[in-house]
This record gives C-alpha cells, sequence and structure tokens, in this order.
C-alpha cells in the first residue's frame, strides 16, 4: 500500500496521506515531494483526512517540508487535520507555521 | 583538524572569559549610578568590542550584529552621552546573555531570534527609547536557572502561574530520541504534560529539520515552556526512560524589559536547544565537542605545569634507584627511595590538587545578578554580601554546589527577607541583609549563607510536617526547635503561606540536602524566628581523597571520613551500665548534656560477633553476644553451621557491661549519633574509588578505598548508616532530657576542674581552677624579693607572691626560666603564686590522699595522668606567708565597731569531700567558723548540737542518707532552726530543681560554686540584707 497519493496541478501538489504519517512512511513520502518540488512545484497541500497517527518523523517531514517550501517562496497548507493531531500541532505551536485547518474546515 | 576549527575553538575560549566578569561588572556599573565607573564601561566595551571583531571574522553574524549594538550603547555611556539606569542595565545583560547563547552553540547562532533585542538596543543608541507602561501582554523575560540564554513569557501567563502556585520551567527534549525510541507517541507526551501542567510555549527547532534534502528522523529537538505544579523530579517522571534537560525558569528581567517590544506571539527570543542526540551530528569538530560537553576544560597555570614536570622527573629517579634498590637487595637504599617516593608522591598530590582547585568565587560571582534580578521581581530591598570568593575548592565540588547554593540564594531572598514595610514595622532597615562566606575551617571549607530575615519558625514547620504526613505528631511533640526547623530539608515541604515561583514549591531544600551529601558536605541551620537564619554547609576540598579514620568490626575494615566525625571515645566496662540507657526502645548514650542515639556497627551490617578461643586456637561465634546459653556445650564454629538464633535487638543488648566500648559520635549535619565499633585503627588518607554496578544501592557506603596494606575497605556513609538503623534524633524527649540533665549532674559533681601546673621540674601541682583569675607569663628578673616576701611589678603595682618553694619548703625556682604566676583573690586581696610552665587545665574526678604529703599549703595529693600531683591550698599558704591578712571580709563587716566579734558559726553539707575542703576554706577564710559534715543527716545532727552557735546552712541538694532538700525541710519544720537561712550549692540547673528547693525552704539556690557570690551571700544573710524567700 502506498504511503499517499500525489496530484499535481500546475505548480501546486496535494499529498493525500494514509492513515500513518511515521517513520515507515516517511521516506516515500519524502521522496516524492522531493521530485515534485524539483520539479517546480511550490505550493503543497497535505491532506490528512485519513490519516490518524503522526510521529516525530512525521512531524520533521511537515516542518521539512514547510522550510523546503519557503526557499522557493512557496506555501504549505495542511488540511483535514483531525480534532487529536490538531490539538497536537496547535500544542507544538506548528498550526500557524503548517497552516494547519481541521477537518472539514477547507470544505466550507 | 581543521585549522578554523582550532581557531574558532581559541575565540570561543576567549569569549568564555570575557562573559565570565562582565555581568558583574555591569551590575557595578548599575549600582555606580550616573558616576559610573568610566574603567568599568571601558572594560564591557572592549569585551563587546573583541566579540565582535572575531565573530566578524568567523561569520557568527547574528553574534557580530548583537556586540556591535552593544559596544555602540557602551560607547555612547563612555562618551557621557547615555547615562545608565537599571533599564539599559538590564538590557546590557540581556544582550550578553543573548551573546552567551549563541556563543555556546556557535552553528545555530544565525538561528537566533535576536530582532527584538537588537531594535532594543538600536533604541537605546538612537535615544528614541520609551518607557511602555506595563500590560498584560508584554513579554517578561526568565532566566534559565543554570542554563543559557533567557526565555519570554507574558505577564499574564507570569501571574496567573503565580496566582496558582505554578512553577515555570524550560524543558528540551528531541522528540525522536526521547520520545519515538523509547515506543513512546508524541500525542502521549503532549497529553501528558498538558495533564500535569500548563504549556505556555513550544518552540520546535526548525532549523534541525531541515528540509526534504536532508535526512528526516534524525532529530527533532523541541523546547517547552512549562507552568507546573511538579517539582523537577515529577517532571522527569512525565518522560520516563529519556533524558530531557530541565531548568526552572527565573523571572530575569524587571517591568523595564517592556522597552523590547517582542510581539506575544513571537518565539522565545532566545532558546538554546542543547538536547542534541550526539550520535546525531556526523564526525563533531573540537568546537562542537566543546560545546556539547558543556566545555570540558581547565586553564593551568604554566609554573603548576612546570612543577609537574619536575615531579614527574622525580618520580622516573626514584623509579629507577627502586629497581637498583630491589635487583641489588639492598634493604638500605629501599628505605631511602620508600622515603623520595613518599615525598613525591605526597607533593604530586598537592599540585595536581591544586590544578584542580578553583575559587569559589566561580559559584558566588551569579549571585550578584541574581539577587538583583529577584528582588526587583519581588520589590524587595536587597544588600548583598559577598566574602571568601578566593576560597578554592576542586571543580567537581565547585560544579556540584553550584544548583544547591542558588537555591538556597533563591530562598534567602524569596522567603527569608521580609517585605521593606514589614521590615520596618519590626524596627529592621528596609534593605534586607543577605550574606555569603566561604573560609576555611579544621581543613574543611565551610560555606555560610545567612539573611537577617524572618528565621524559620520550628512550630509552623513542625505542624505543616505534621499536617503533610511527613513527620508524626507523637515523634514531633518530643523534638528540639533546631530538629523541627531540620524538617524544612524532608521531601515536599513548604511552609510559605504562599508558594512562589521563584523558590518552588519547597521541594527543593531535601533536595539541596542531597546534592551537598553527594558532595560530602553537610548543611545544618541556625536560625532565630525574627532575626533570620543561617545556613551552613561544611565540605572537604576535594572527593577524590578524604582523611578518614580506619576503624574495624570483627575483622573488617571499613573507613570514615573524618569529616563526619564528631569525637571518638572508649567506655570503660564500668560505665556502660550507666552512660547507655534506652529511651523509647533505642539505646542512648549520654554524653555530658547532649542524648545521642546509638548504632552497633556489627549489627547494621550483620556481621557476625567472634571472639579468638585460645585453646583451640579457631576463631569462634561470640555464643554469648548471640544470646546463646554459655553453658552449653555446642560448639559453633565461624565458616562451619550458622547460628539459628537470631542476633539479639539492640535494645535488648545490654550484656555489654562485660566488655568496654568504642564509640566513634558521627554527625550527618542535622543528627549526630553514637556508632559502637569494634577498635578504632590508624587515620590514613583514603583515596575514593566508587562502588561497582552491584554495590551502589548500599546507602551505608559512599566508596571503596584500597588501604596501605593492600586491603579494601569500604568507606562508611555516616547518614546511609544513620537511615538503615532508623536513627531520629532524641535529645528532645522529656525523658532524654531528664536523663542528659542526671548525667551532666553527675559529671558535674564528680568532676573538679583543675590548674595543673609546676612548681620545679619534677614536683606537679594543681589546684582547683575557680580559684585563678589569670595566668600571667613572667621573667625571672620580674620577681623581686623583700625580705622573706616575694613582689611582682604587675600592671602598675606590686603584686604579692607567695611561693611553694618556701611556704611549704618543695624544690626552689632559682634558675627557672619559664615562670608564671596564677593570680588570685584571698581575702578581697590579689595574690600571686608563683610557679613554672607548662600549665594546663584538667577536669578530673580526683581522690586526694590527706595524709602522705600534706604539710602547709599541700591540702594532700592524688594521682593525675600517672604522676603524684600535689593539691595546693593557696588560703594556707597565703595564710603562712601573710598572717597579717586574716581579717576577714566577715569580720570587717561585723556591726559592733570597736568589738571583736566571734566568728559567725556556718554549718555546711557536702558529700564531696574535694568540693567540701574547697568550700569550708573560703568560709573560714571569709572569717567564719565552719562545721562541716558529709551528708545531710550528719549535718542535722551537728545542727542539733550546735543549735544556738549556728547562723547559716550550706548545703549540697544531692547527698547520700538525707538530701539537701530533706535537711532544709527538718530545717524548717524545727521551731528552732527554721529560721536559719539556708544557701543551696548544686549543680542541677533545672528550673525545677530549683523550685523542688525552694517549695523544701531553701532561701537561696547558686547553681554553681563561685566563691565570691557564695561569700556575698553568706555576707549579706549574715548581715540580713538578704530578703528572704522563705518566711
Amino acid at each position: 500500500m502506498n504511503a499517499c497519493e500525489v496530484q499535481r496541478k500546475d505548480n501546486l501538489v496535494t499529498v493525500t496521506l494514509g492513515p500513518r504519517l511515521t517513520a515507515m512512511e516517511v521516506p516515500e513520502v519524502q521522496q516524492a515531494l522531493r521530485e515534485q518540488l524539483a520539479a517546480g512545484a511550490a505550493q503543497v497541500v497535505f491532506d490528512l483526512s485519513a490519516t490518524t497517527s503522526l510521529d516525530s518523523n512525521g512531524i520533521g517531514l511537515l516542518v521539512a517540508t514547510s522550510n523546503s517550501v519557503r526557499m522557493v517562496a512557496g506555501t504549505l497548507r495542511v488540511v483535514e487535520v483531525n480534532d487529536s493531531l490538531r490539538r497536537l500541532l496547535e500544542a507544538m505551536r506548528l498550526a500557524e507555521r503548517l497552516n494547519v485547518t481541521a477537518a472539514g474546515a477547507h470544505r466550507g | 583538524m581543521d585549522d578554523n576549527d582550532e581557531l574558532l575553538d581559541v575565540f570561543l575560549q576567549e569569549c568564555q572569559e570575557h562573559l565570565t566578569t562582565i555581568e558583574a561588572d555591569l551590575l557595578e556599573i548599575e549600582a555606580s549610578g550616573a558616576q559610573g565607573s568610566e574603567e568599568v564601561v571601558n572594560k564591557v566595551f572592549r569585551a563587546a568590542h573583541s566579540i565582535k571583531g572575531g565573530s566578524g571574522f568567523f561569520g557568527l553574524t547574528q553574534v557580530k550584529e548583537v556586540a556591535h549594538r552593544v559596544e555602540t550603547v557602551l560607547d555612547l555611556m563612555r562618551a557621557g552621552k547615555l547615562i545608565s539606569d537599571s533599564a539599559i542595565i538590564g538590557l546590557l545583560l540581556q544582550a550578553f546573555d543573548e551573546l552567551a547563547a549563541m556563543l555556546h552553540r556557535p552553528k545555530g547562532q544565525a538561528d537566533a531570534d535576536i530582532e527584538a533585542l537588537l531594535l532594543g538596543l538600536d533604541q537605546l543608541a538612537n535615544g528614541t527609547r520609551e518607557p511602555t507602561a506595563p500590560n498584560p501582554e508584554e513579554p517578561v523575560m526568565l532566566s534559565p536557572e543554570g542554563g543559557f540564554g533567557s526565555v519570554a513569557v507574558t505577564r499574564a501567563d507570569l501571574e496567573r502561574a503565580k496566582r496558582t502556585s505554578l512553577t515555570l520551567f524550560r524543558v528540551i527534549l528531541d522528540l525522536v530520541h526521547d520520545v519515538d525510541r523509547l515506543g513512546r507517541t508524541v500525542v502521549d507526551v503532549f497529553s501528558a504534560v498538558s495533564q500535569d501542567g500548563e504549556l505556555l510555549d513550544c518552540e520546535v527547532d526548525y532549523f534541525a529539520c531541515g528540509t526534504l534534502d536532508d535526512e528526516i528522523g534524525r532529530e527533532l529537538p523541541v523546547t517547552l515552556v512549562l507552568a507546573t505544579a511538579l517539582s523537577v523530579d515529577g517532571l522527569k517522571g512525565l518522560f520516563p526512560g529519556a533524558e530531557p534537560v530541565l531548568h526552572r525558569l527565573l523571572e530575569a528581567q524587571p517591568a523595564t524589559a517592556a522597552t523590547v517590544p517582542v510581539a506575544p506571539t513571537a518565539a522565545p527570543v532566545a532558546v538554546t536547544p542543547v538536547a542534541v542526540a550526539p550520535d546525531a551530528a556526523p564526525a563533531p569538530s573540537k568546537a562542537q565537542a566543546r560545546e556539547e560537553e558543556g566545555g570540558d576544560t581547565l586553564r593551568v597555570n604554566v609554573r603548576l605545569l612546570e612543577t609537574l614536570m619536575n615531579l614527574a622527573g622525580e618520580l622516573v629517579l626514584s623509579r629507577n634507584q627502586l629497581k637498583a634498590a630491589v635487583d641489588r637487595g639492598d634493604d638500605d637504599l629501599l628505605e631511602s627511595v620508600n622515603q623520595r617516593v613518599n615525598q613525591v608522591t605526597g607533593e604530586f598530590q598537592d599540585v595536581i590538587m591544586q590544578t584542580r582547585l578553583q575559587p569559589v568565587g566561580v559559584v558566588f560571582s551569579k549571585f550578584p545578578r541574581l539577587v538583583r534580578d529577584l528582588s526587583r521581581t519581588l520589590g524587595k530591598e536587597v544588600r548583598l554580601e559577598i566574602e571568601g570568593k578566593d576560597v578554592a575548592l576542586d571543580r567537581t565540588m565547585i560544579e556540584g554546589l553550584s544548583d544547591p547554593l542558588t537555591h538556597m540564594v533563591r530562598n534567602a531572598v524569596d522567603h527569608g527577607l521580609e517585605m521593606p514595610d514589614e521590615r520596618a514595622r519590626q524596627g529592621k532597615p528596609a534593605t534586607g541583609l543577605i550574606r555569603i562566606e566561604a573560609r576555611h575551617e579544621a581543613g574543611l571549607v565551610v560555606l555560610e549563607i545567612s539573611d537577617d530575615g524572618k528565621g524559620l519558625d520550628p512550630e509552623r514547620i513542625a505542624q505543616s510536617a505534621i499536617k503533610k504526613g511527613l513527620a508524626d505528631r507523637a515523634k514531633v511533640a518530643l523534638m528540639s526547635d533546631a530538629e523541627k526547623q531540620a524538617l524544612i530539608f524532608l521531601p515536599g515541604l513548604s511552609t510559605a503561606d504562599k508558594v512562589s515561583d521563584i523558590s518552588g514549591r519547597g521541594v527543593g531544600m531535601d533536595v539541596v540536602k542531597t546534592n551537598l551529601s553527594r558532595l560530602g558536605g553537610q548543611v545544618d541551620i541556625d536560625s532565630v524566628v525574627g532575626r533570620g537564619s543561617t545556613f551552613r554547609i561544611k565540605l572537604p576540598l576535594t572527593l577524590a581523597i578524604i582523611p578518614s579514620l580506619i576503624l574495624s568490626v570483627e575483622n573488617e575494615r571499613f573507613a570514615v571520613p573524618q569529616a563526619n566525625i564528631e569525637e571518638l571515645l572508649r567506655l570503660r566496662a564500668e560505665d556502660v551500665k550507666t552512660r547507655i540507657e534506652v529511651v523509647g526502645g533505642t539505646e542512648v548514650l549520654l554524653l555530658r548534656d547532649k542524648v545521642l542515639p546509638v548504632a552497633r556497627l556489627a549489627d547494621l551490617l550483620g556481621v557476625l560477633p567472634t571472639y579468638h578461643d585460645p585453646s583451640t586456637g579457631l576463631q569462634e561465634i561470640d555464643r554469648r553476644k548471640l544470646g546463646f546459653d554459655q553453658r552449653s556445650p555446642g560448639r559453633r564454629t565461624l565458616g562451619h553451621e550458622p547460628p539459628a538464633v537470631a542476633p539479639r535487638s539492640a535494645a535488648d543488648r545490654r550484656q555489654a557491661e562485660g566488655s568496654a566500648l568504642d564509640i566513634a559520635i558521627l554527625s550527618t549535619g542535622s543528627l549526630s549519633y553514637a556508632l559502637v565499633v569494634g577498635s578504632f585503627h590508624d587515620t590514613e588518607e583514603v583515596v575514593v574509588k566508587p562502588l561497582g554496578r552491584r554495590l551502589h544501592h548500599l546507602r551505608e557506603y559512599s566508596g571503596a578505598t584500597i588501604l596501605g596494606d593492600g586491603t579494601v575497605a569500604l568507606i562508611l556513609d555516616s547518614a546511609g548508616l544513620a537511615v538503615k538503623a532508623g536513627l531520629t534524633p532524641v535529645s528532645g524527649s522529656k525523658r532524654a532530657a531528664e536523663l542528659a540533665a542526671a548525667s551532666e549532674s553527675r559529671r558535674l559533681e564528680e568532676t573538679q576542674s583543675l590548674l595543673v601546673f609546676q612548681n620545679g621540674p619534677h614536683e606537679t601541682c594543681a589546684m582547683p581552677l575557680d580559684l585563678i583569675q589569670r595566668i600571667e607569663r613572667v621573667k625571672p628578673e620580674q620577681v623581686e624579693s623583700l625580705g622573706s616576701n616575694l613582689t611582682l611589678h604587675y600592671r602598675g603595682r606590686l603584686l604579692p607572691l607567695v611561693s611553694l618553694s618556701r611556704a611549704a619548703q618543695l624544690d626552689s625556682l632559682d634558675g627557672v626560666e619559664d615562670l608564671a604566676v596564677l593570680v588570685s583573690q584571698v581575702g578581697g586581696r590579689d595574690v600571686g603564686l608563683l610557679c613554672s610552665l607548662p600549665v594546663d587545665s584538667v577536669e578530673t574526678s580526683v581522690v586526694i590522699d590527706r595524709a602522705t604529703l600534706r604539710r602547709k599549703g599541700i591540702t594532700g595529693s592524688t594521682i593525675l595522668r600517672d604522676k603524684t600531683t600535689l593539691i595546693v591550698d593557696l588560703f594556707e599558704l597565703v595564710d603562712g606567708m601573710y598572717p597579717d591578712w586574716s581579717s576577714s571580709v566577715l569580720v570587717k563587716a561585723a556591726p559592733t565597731a570597736g568589738v571583736v566579734p566571734d566568728k559567725p558559726v556556718l554549718l555546711l553539707a557536702e558529700d564531696s569531700e574535694f568540693f567540701r575542703a574547697q568550700v569550708k576554706k573560703y568560709l573560714e577564710h571569709g572569717g567564719c567558723e565552719v562545721l562541716a559534715a558529709p551528708d545531710g543527716q550528719k549535718a542535722w545532727e551537728l545542727l542539733e548540737q550546735n543549735v544556738d552557735r549556728v547562723r547559716l546552712v550550706v548545703t549540697d541538694i544531692e547527698m547520700p542518707l538525707l538530701d539537701g532538700l530533706g535537711l532544709a525541710a527538718r530545717i524548717r519544720a524545727n521551731p528552732k532552726t527554721a529560721k536559719l537561712p539556708i544557701i543551696a550549692v548544686t549543680s542541677l540547673a533545672g528550673e525545677e530543681d530549683a523550685a523542688r528547693g525552694y517549695a523544701a525552704g531553701i532561701s537561696e539556690y547558686q547553681v554553681k560554686l563561685d566563691r565570691d557570690r557564695l561569700l556575698a551571700s553568706v555576707l549579706a544573710r549574715l548581715d540580713g540584707r538578704a530578703q528572704e524567700v522563705v518566711a
């Protein structure tokens, strides 16, 4: 099973993650994103609607992505984040830097 | 190694040296106000300038930016264009903190958020600084205790934490190593943190996360700012198995920090994540390694290194000689090499010690800033005095002292000192005083932290301990004030009405004590309510080599650090029964006026008592001590059959009467106790080796050592032994106090203080110490002979002298150079007894032989220190030489002029022969006729026979047959004697004793034999001037 699905539209990449973003999944997602950014993408959206588990590697990936897109003057958004993970990212004061939106918020 | 790395390393070391003194310099500038010392401003300027220059060279741009602006501000100050005030100094301190933080981690310096700081410094330089009114959202800078950098929280958060009695902490951890790799989840950790406190801020180290091109999952350092009720240990418990870096946060900047317009939502101005996993950094450079190890280097004076080199050379020579001596079998050479190796090793030890010694001022230097900041935060006025900065201690000790001392100083400011208005109400100066002093004392270093604040209220501490279930009400009731005060060392005790964020929640003092114990130190308290407290810490100079006493129990030898030993004593077999009592099921030793709990080393360590059986030559188990029936023929030889009978409890062990006991009085700082050991051996300087992992949990040992003969000995830990023995102080119990009083009284009753001196070289003499007012050393030429009398030019007049050679026909002192004069008063006149040195005082219980050597001026003789000693009767001597002095004070005071009155007759009851003789002499010299009796019964009989003559009774209280109280009661009950004044002279010092005395009819109670006071009382009462207590 793939760790993520990547959709590209112009310079926008949407990465839809599976139930977990942990040390197991991170290398695959990192590789995919690196390729996309190398190919000119500058706006990244992580869709976490199916994601329930996030470890420090996953958080590290989100921050590293944020650092990378800043270098190309791009943007990052993390959407459809369930309550538990949103609370964690807020507690870590990452919600603002990662542009986190709660589950259901971006549709409305 | 990269050349640049090496250069950077040198630069960083230089910066560190600049930074260590800058804080003190800035505070000095602040203290000197507008007339600030130009020289000190110049010094700080030069430091900033050097840091700027070097940082530019190494590309440390952020460091350079800060240093440049600091330099500009200081330049304005020294040009007189900017007058320093506390806000400016506050900002400069913050800037140097920031510089220190960035230089501590130069590779990460670019990541530091210094925008606000630079703005603040620019505003200072441009003169656009405007005061900002405090508002709840303004950031307050906090300093991590013992850590680097600073942390900003909003005033609202800080105030809320204060109101809810929470402590603020900075926690630095790496989520990869401290969470994920330990099998926990990040969500769990943050959830646990939130449950046990309020997470005020969290900063993820974005820089460390790298980009998508870097390896992800190597590290994820985060810095949390927490408000929590947990202690440091409690907080660590939230991260089981991890090694987070914890710092309690102190309010470092006064409200004027508002001049730095940091946006409330901004990340902390500077947070220095240091918990980077060692394996995370690929091939660290030297500078980086130093950075991570916290600067594990030491500067050593070249002179010391040269001395070490010379000693190393000496050692090589000695080794060569040793080899030659062994090869040749030359015993003489071997002996000389032995001496040489001894000497070189000793010198080596000294010099190596010196290289490790650092002045304790290294720790003290941070206190002016700490006290300044804390006092401002708390609205208190504090003057800090520091003395003894140069006292040197081993480097490891210096490092270990920092935290406990900081805690104690903070406590003194926060809890010790009152608010200025409260001080004014109590008539104290509004400015409180905190004094920190280091000094050498008896081979130890003593550190004192004292304040003139409110002191420790023993009752409040005791109540708090009881309320929190930390102490038992019954036990507390028996404690002395000092013991109650020592309860503050119990974990979890706080008496502050309002727990503050400054000194935490009272969880600190136990940790302070534990930390100091680890350094081999002891802490004790001297505190008076309303007057202040002094915490006294005694520390060895080093932990590596400890002067110790070697003692043994059975054949096992142990070392006890001499710092823990108060006293050694041998209890004679016949004294065991009277000196060791049982109080509350525990054995106690009565030592002078103290009652000490007793622990027996053999019991504590489970060593089997043995004895050597001469008939078999075998070492046998001592069945008597184990409670076996001594008559039983059963043999249990060591190593064959272990005894089935459990050793008798300590309290049951009264059978030790049969043998003398060697006892070491050990101290743990707050508790002294008696440790019964087998025997004492030599003292040795032992080199401390850590206990292996398998023995590490044994609290009764603090280490191991190898003795001179190559055998291994364990080093006893006095505190650990006390804990194992379950010892508690017993001096507070009523029964213990009674026992102590009785013991002291017996001792006083039985012993006399004598001054021992020489007449000639072969004649040792003694006389009661309380007769002697002064001892003067004189030269033979100062003594003049006028006819048969000797005199001395003394304080501008002639002092009549008596000499034993003339009055008592002892050896002449002619030709003796070392002369002394014992100055006394007889019949109201000064008189000196000529003798030769040395003189010494002894406390002893003497039996006087009144026959063998009795002569005029010599009461008799006794044996002192195996020497026949003549007991001098000064009154008789004076009588012999100056017979015309005999007109007594009493006779002179007689009311009828022109008539020589009869001598007043006094009855003296005293069972101690020595005292009886002495008191009789005083009274007779005072002009009385004295009827003396050895007990109350005999005294009563004498009184009945002389009822018409006796005008006054002097009596002891403790006497056989009929005691003083019984005698007094009998005198009062008989109409013929009921009006007689009775003076009691006794060592029973308690108020209750006196009350019992007065109730029995004693007119006056004199606690200690004081000749002049007794004579004055007798005179006053015979004269009818004294007011009778008993009608």
